[in-house]
């Protein structure tokens, strides 16, 4: 895709502002804010058109680990304070909240969004949580009381167990109940759990793993009786699994670890008669050890790695060639986030077919919750339609860019404008 | 009535006989011709003062009168002109009020044939060319008052008698000949009246016809008379008058037209005169054009009434010879507008009349919009031409016709091809044109901030193209003519041909400075314009078309800004153009432009910094209306708040390794206006400048412009961290002096005894632990936590620790500003000192070479090393203790240097005024080397007080500045604190007292010492 002789990619802009290394990043409010998060602790979220931040707070007291937004204004952050928060931030409060970085903050502010939930949780493994939303029809009281709250739909969170680090627990919110459990391996040595994707479909879930042994599992839970069925086994990394991430197609998902291979698999989602020894599809040795924050594109044709030594790499979502390598961090990278993608077509055409990829949603986090968000976003433009078209205007080509966000070690996130 | 001529008939009386007796006493030489004179002067009065009366005068009178006026005339030849003039005069009075229009034919014939002879010579004789001009004057009046008074009535009241003709013929002559030929103005206006009236008077069209080539052709003559003299304006204007008058008479449509509706019901008998008639109306038509054709230049005379005449002249033959003479009509049709374009305030009305002809006959638009294409066809090519005027004049009147056709809401959509493409091009080479006499773009020396302190409110753009003077009507021209087609309804079209982005990106050199040039006007105020008919109108937002264009103009000029201004120098045209744009937008944007900008902030400050001193001033121009519009009190704090996305833009520049000098420039702007809290989001800008610093360090002003961002940074950094250094001012200081005790002195004894051979035993070394000397103080002394630095402080530790390599430099000036920069940097740095001690140890070295090098014998860099390292001592206190020691030779050889060099300075300056004491103790109005000797004093200072010396780098000491402690206080504290009593021995001897052998001790035997 891209030729030789073109001159190498520059970043379109950089986001100054943390102190310590980047350890997540999301794009959120219909790629109108991204979420940063540091090793300290601090979130920021910047408004993409302005590229400044709108609400800086400190909302762990160790790393985080990850970040992700569920609904139209609820962020989720996973630090390694053993915490799994669940804040109130919606477009509304951010004129509330502080917006002093972390680099000029003396202490951290007091001005914390609204906190919804908190689940202690395991974080000894650096693995991130996964999400989705939650498939399993509601009981029918619950779902009338949440519809009326206004309440986003429920998800399921996936993170390691607390007590087996081999093992995963998944919960629900907003009931903060365990939904399930997955245990360790018993056959294999697998170590702890360091990478996590999960996927559910009316009562099925579908879980990928990642651990330090360089093992890959998938589980699939059938019906929620049942006891999770270890679909996919594989060992393609002789070191620990980094990242993991489900294809948006949903049927295959790929790793990235500490050694150099990038392997993509099969997500099978309940076990054949005839074929039962499912294979690994492609492991591609990049020569580059030390990749992770993988992250996929919405529309599954890139995807992208953060790496050790400071490289960002996109490759190709089906062949898994490198397109590109991006240069401009000068430490280690460890994070990535594509904003995701809207098809090409007019706006209420568009906003449908959102819907009914929602429906069946199967990227963690970034599309998770477009469908309300567009609507809410849509309400909002009509709202500020007074404001003029030009601000409108650039917030929309802000939203449609297709950004690609790096974090870095230097505490800087790089915005780059490609594909 | 009749008393009123009875009164005039006794008035009249008197000199009239009076006359008469004289003219005959003259002629048998009984009278001088001055009685002669003054006869016809009291009858001239009388004849005035009669007039004046109403009715007083009738032709008998008159008749009465001329009577002895005949004498004089039959005797024109003997008589002196004077007495012809006053009786002519006299002849006019009479014919003008006494017989109007009473003249028997004969007496009209006599008087024509006489007034002719007079005022021309006569028809046979040669012609008489000494006509007195008076005389002339007189004889013309009194024509055009036998014409006006009689109309002519004497020589037949409905066709002239056909021996008439050559009377008539011949006075006609005269008068032309009057006019073409006339002495003078005055004689030339005379004659045209008498014509004038003439052409009033005669009723008979046949007669006119006979005349009319001959007058067509003189006054044509004289309208378009090329040669040396101009003809006086007063009589073109009358010519004009004269010429409509009698185009009108005999060749308007009524007249022709009459004669072929007469063709229509006529016999046959008359047909073979009528088809004469009709060819004759053919060949004088044919004619006719070609007089008008000769006398249309007169359009762009310089006298508005000329101009009005021809006016009037056009107007009239389109009114009223619209088929006859329609081969000229095109013509005049285009003259017409032509003199609309050069209306003044007072002509204003011209074009109004135009409308009204225009609108009654839609086969003139027809002319004038084909006028209209023929002149922007030619408009490129008379913009490559040097006429000024002549471009001034093609753009008006192109400006003209499409005010008319707008009028007549003419859809003007044929021409927008040919006009975009031909607007462009005329600006092109308009501009090719003025750039010709090229000047030279004016260096500006000024820097950023010094720009933005000049404090520059310009809020208007000078302009780029044509600032010469002689093409500023050119471009105003230009501009009306913008603004005129963006004013038409309908134009988004015609815009969207001009401001086309793909030409502005396709095209290069003048035709894209052209067409950008026209995109702007024609996008100035657009919004403004359009917004106000959307209101009115309540359209589907046209403004929408507007609002595009200027966005894809925007960007392109977003484009033009980005590139680097390096490779881009020669076309600073264009990009004060797009500088232009990007005001504009702010402009029209208001607060809605905050957010662009990412984009368009550091462009503008890019440009700031060219040695364009012209794209300079744009560029500050630019500015100030972005902060205006934007809503920032001024151009500082719209920089202030924007400093990140500078801090990005300069920094994605120079991680590419741009060079250009200007961003170095305004990241020192930018640091000296945001101050210290910039300075933590500038980490990987510094390092970006440090790999550029590493690959290009030959460059020296390269390096320089970059050390001098580093020096903003670092003294910025310093400002906000002053109070630092005095907090921990009491670590890792050396031990003070103590007044020995009995039980040091007990103990230096027993060393003594050990090692002999040494007269004094080092003193204990200063410890490098403070702590352990107070180990109640804080609880974790001896492992403090790590405070994380701040970024700030990171910061300036890496540009600490990067800079000293570039010491090496061969530059003077840069090792100078190196030094200084280390000298406000360490200040900063001492608050961590785990961070700062490994600094001080590498900076130690290659500082202190600087200082000790005697290649580098300049003072200013002693100076300045000097006082780097007296901070460095300062700062790191004992921790330098060792390496001090280990250069102490060498810092006493410098002290030797410099005190040799600081002297023999002030000997030549101060010719041995005083001796090195005195010299030592001002501090004013000395020389390098003394400051060069201060600073090196300094810095030994520090060492004792602060880094603490071995007993005999103090006995170094004290050898070399004793001799300063009394005349400097600062010297004597350091030295008195170190050791009190070794400064009371050189005290002493600096008195010159000898010491006083104490009494002898029993056991001890005290040696004699001399000081």
């Amino acid at each position: 895709m891209s030729s030789t002789c073109l001159p190498p990619a520059q970043p379109a802009f950089i986001l100054r502002g943390h102190s310590a290394q980047i350890h997540a990043l999301h794009f959120t409010k219909n790629n109108a804010r991204l979420l940063t998060a540091d090793a300290d602790g601090w979130i920021v979220s910047w408004n993409l058109a302005f590229k400044r931040p709108v609400v800086v707070w400190k909302a762990h007291g160790n790393a985080v680990l990850g970040v992700g937004s569920w609904g139209t204004d609820r962020i989720i952050t996973h630090g390694r304070d053993d915490r799994l928060l669940v804040w109130k931030l919606g477009i509304e409060d951010e004129s509330t909240l502080d917006k002093t970085l972390p680099v000029d903050a003396v202490e951290a502010s007091n001005k914390l969004p609204w906190l919804l939930h908190m689940l202690t949780v395991n974080t000894l493994n650096f693995c991130p949580f996964a999400m989705c939303r939650d498939g399993m029809p509601q009981v029918l009281s619950t779902q009338k009381v949440l519809k009326d709250n206004n309440m986003p739909e429920p998800i399921l969170i996936a993170v390691p167990n607390t007590i087996d680090s081999g093992g995963i627990d998944i919960y629900q919110l907003p009931t903060q109940t365990r939904a399930a459990n997955i245990g360790a391996d018993r056959d294999i040595t697998t170590g702890m759990v360091m990478a996590l994707s999960i996927l559910a479909d009316s009562t099925r879930i579908q879980v990928a793993a990642g651990y330090e042994s360089g093992h890959t599992m998938v589980f699939v839970q059938n019906d929620p009786a049942a006891a999770f069925q270890k679909l996919y086994s594989a060992h393609q990394h002789t070191q620990p699994v980094l990242s993991l991430s489900i294809a948006p197609s949903k049927d295959t998902y790929i790793t990235t670890s500490a050694d150099a291979n990038i392997a993509k698999h099969p997500f099978p989602s309940g076990k054949s008669i005839w074929n039962t020894e499912l294979k690994t599809i492609k492991v591609t040795s990049t020569k580059h050890s030390g990749q992770q924050g993988l992250s996929y594109r919405s529309d599954g044709k890139v995807f992208a790695t953060a790496g050790w030594d400071s490289h960002v790499r996109v490759y190709s979502g089906k062949t898994m060639k490198e397109l590109a390598v991006l240069k401009w961090h000068k430490e280690g990278s460890y994070a990535t986030a594509f904003a995701a993608i809207k098809p090409v077509t007019t706006n209420i055409t568009s906003d449908q077919l959102f819907e009914g990829q929602i429906g069946h949603s199967a990227i963690p986090y970034s599309d998770q919750a477009s469908e309300e968000e567009t609507e809410a976003l849509v309400k909002m433009e009509e709202q500020s339609s007074a404001l003029g078209t030009v601000q409108q205007r650039r917030d929309e080509k802000a939203r449609n860019t297709h950004w690609l966000a790096a974090g870095a070690k230097d505490g800087k996130v790089s915005l780059w404008d490609i594909y | 009535m009749d008393e009123a001529r009875v009164t005039a008939f006794r008035a009249l009386k008197p000199p009239c006989v009076e006359l008469s007796q004289v003219a005959l006493r003259y002629k048998g030489k009984k009278a001088t011709a001055n009685d002669l004179i003054k006869a016809l002067e009291d009858l001239q009065e009388t004849l005035l003062a009669a007039s004046k009366q109403a009715n007083a005068l009738d032709s008998k009178l008159a008749e009465y009168a001329f009577f002895p006026l005949s004498y004089i005339f039959r005797d024109t030849k003997e008589l002196p002109v004077r007495a012809v003039e006053l009786a002519l005069q006299c002849l006019q009075i009479l014919v003008a009020h006494g017989w109007q229009g009473q003249l028997s034919p004969d007496l009209g014939k006599q008087l024509l044939i006489l007034l002719s002879f007079l005022a021309g010579g006569s028809a046979t004789d040669a012609k008489v060319k000494d006509v007195n001009e008076e005389l002339g004057t007189a004889a013309f009046d009194c024509l055009a008052a036998l014409f006006g008074a009689s109309r002519g009535s004497f020589l037949g009241s409905n066709a002239i008698q056909s021996q008439d003709v050559p009377i008539l013929g011949h006075t006609v002559t005269v008068m032309l000949d009057g006019v073409t030929d006339g002495p003078s103005v005055k004689v030339r206006l005379a004659a045209l009246a008498a014509l004038n009236n003439m052409i009033n008077g005669i009723t008979d069209d046949e007669a006119l016809k006979n005349v009319f080539p001959g007058i067509v052709s003189s006054l044509t003559k004289v309208l378009s008379s090329k040669s040396g003299a101009k003809p006086s304006y007063r009589v073109l204007t009358a010519s004009l008058a004269t010429l409509t008058k009698i185009l009108c008479k005999v060749i308007s449509d009524d007249k022709v037209g009459e004669s072929s509706e007469a063709q229509a019901d006529a016999v046959a008998v008359i047909e073979a005169r009528e088809d004469g008639e009709s060819s004759w109306a053919t060949a004088t038509a044919g004619q006719v054009k070609m007089a008008l054709a000769n006398i249309l230049p007169l359009r762009y005379h310089e006298r508005p009434e000329v101009r009005a005449a021809l006016f009037k002249l056009c107007i009239s033959v389109i009114q009223q010879c619209r088929r006859s003479l329609s081969q000229s009509i095109p013509m005049l049709t285009d003259t017409l507008i032509v003199l609309c374009s050069q209306a003044s305030e007072t002509e204003a009305a011209n074009i109004f009349t135009l409308n009204g002809i225009l609108a009654a006959d839609a086969s003139l638009l027809e002319i004038v919009k084909s006028s209209l294409h023929d002149w922007i066809v030619a408009l490129p090519r008379v913009m490559q031409s040097n006429d000024d005027a002549r471009k001034r004049k093609t753009i008006e009147q192109i400006s003209t016709s499409f005010r008319v056709l707008q009028n007549q809401d003419i859809r003007l959509d044929i021409l927008n091809d040919s006009m975009a493409v031909n607007l462009r091009a005329s600006v092109a080479a308009a501009i090719q044109d003025s750039s010709k006499s090229i000047r030279p773009v004016s260096e500006s020396g000024l820097e950023v901030t010094q720009l933005l302190q000049s404090q520059s409110r310009s809020m208007s753009f000078v302009p780029v193209l044509f600032n010469e003077s002689s093409s500023r009507t050119t471009m105003t021209g230009l501009q009306k003519l913008a603004v005129q087609l963006k004013a038409l309804p309908r134009s988004i079209s015609l815009q969207q041909g001009i401001v086309s982005v793909n030409t502005l990106r396709s095209t290069s050199g003048d035709e894209q400075l052209a067409s950008f040039w026209l995109s702007l006007q024609l996008l100035n105020d657009a919004s403004v314009d359009a917004s106000a008919v959307d209101q009115h109108l309540n359209l589907p937002p046209e403004y929408d078309a507007h609002e595009h264009l200027l966005d894809e103009v925007y960007s392109f000029s977003l484009d033009v800004l980005a590139k680097s201004t390096f490779e881009d120098e020669d076309r600073w045209k264009l990009q004060a153009l797009a500088l232009e744009t990007v005001a504009l937008q702010a402009r029209n944007q208001k607060y809605d432009f905050r957010p662009e900008l990412v984009d368009a902030l550091y462009p503008i400050l890019e440009r700031l910094g060219s040695n364009n001193a012209a794209l300079q001033q744009h560029a500050m121009t630019c500015l100030n209306i972005v902060s205006n519009s934007c809503d920032y009190p001024d151009s500082a704090s719209l920089i202030v708040d924007n400093a990140d996305y500078l801090a990005n833009a300069v920094a994605l520049k120079l991680n590419t390794f741009d060079i250009s000098p200007q961003a170095p420039q305004v990241l020192v702007m930018m640091v000296r206006l945001c101050g210290s809290a910039l300075i933590p989001y500038l980490d990987d800008l510094v390092e970006s400048i440090f790999s550029i610093l590493a690959c290009y360090h030959g460059y020296l002003k390269l390096v320089e412009s970059l050390f001098s961002v580093l020096n903003a940074i670092v003294e910025e950094a310093a400002k906000s961290s002053t109070p630092a250094i005095e907090a921990n001012s009491e670590k890792n200081r050396p031990r003070a002096y103590q007044p020995i005790s009995i039980a040091d002195l007990a103990s230096i004894l027993r060393t003594n005894l050990e090692q002999t051979t040494r007269p004094l035993s080092p003193p204990p070394e200063p410890t490098l632990d403070p702590e352990e000397e107070q180990p109640s103080s804080p609880p974790r002394p001896s492992s403090p936590p790590p405070a994380p630095l701040s970024k700030t402080d990171t910061l300036i530790t890496s540009i600490a620790s990067l800079t000293p390599s570039h010491l090496t430099t061969p530059s003077p000036a840069l090792r100078l500003g190196i030094l200084t920069l280390l000298t406000s940097a360490l200040p900063i740095l001492t608050s961590n000192t785990d961070n700062f001690l490994p600094i001080a140890a590498t900076l130690w070295p290659v500082t202190s070479i600087r200082l000790y090098d005697s290649k580098d014998n300049e003072p200013s860099t002693t100076l300045a090393a000097a006082n780097a390292l007296s901070i460095l001592c300062k700062c790191a206190g004992d921790f330098l203790a060792s390496r001090v020691e280990d250069d102490w030779d060498q810092v006493c050889k410098l002290y030797r240097r410099v005190e040799k060099e600081m002297k023999e300075e002030s000997r030549i300056q101060g010719k041995g005024k005083g001796k090195g004491n005195e010299i030592a103790k001002a501090s004013t109005g000395r020389g390098v080397r003394w400051k060069a000797w201060n600073a090196v004093v300094g810095l030994l200072l520090v060492t004792v007080r602060d880094v603490g010396v071995t007993s005999e780098m103090e006995d170094g000491i004290f050898e070399m500045l004793g001799w300063l402690a009394p005349e400097r206080e600062d010297v004597r504290d350091v030295l008195e604190m170190s050791n009190a009593d070794t400064l009371w021995l050189i005290e002493e001897k600096a008195r010159g007292k000898a010491l006083v052998k104490p009494h002898a001790l029993e056991g001890v035997h005290f040696r004699d010492v001399k000081l």
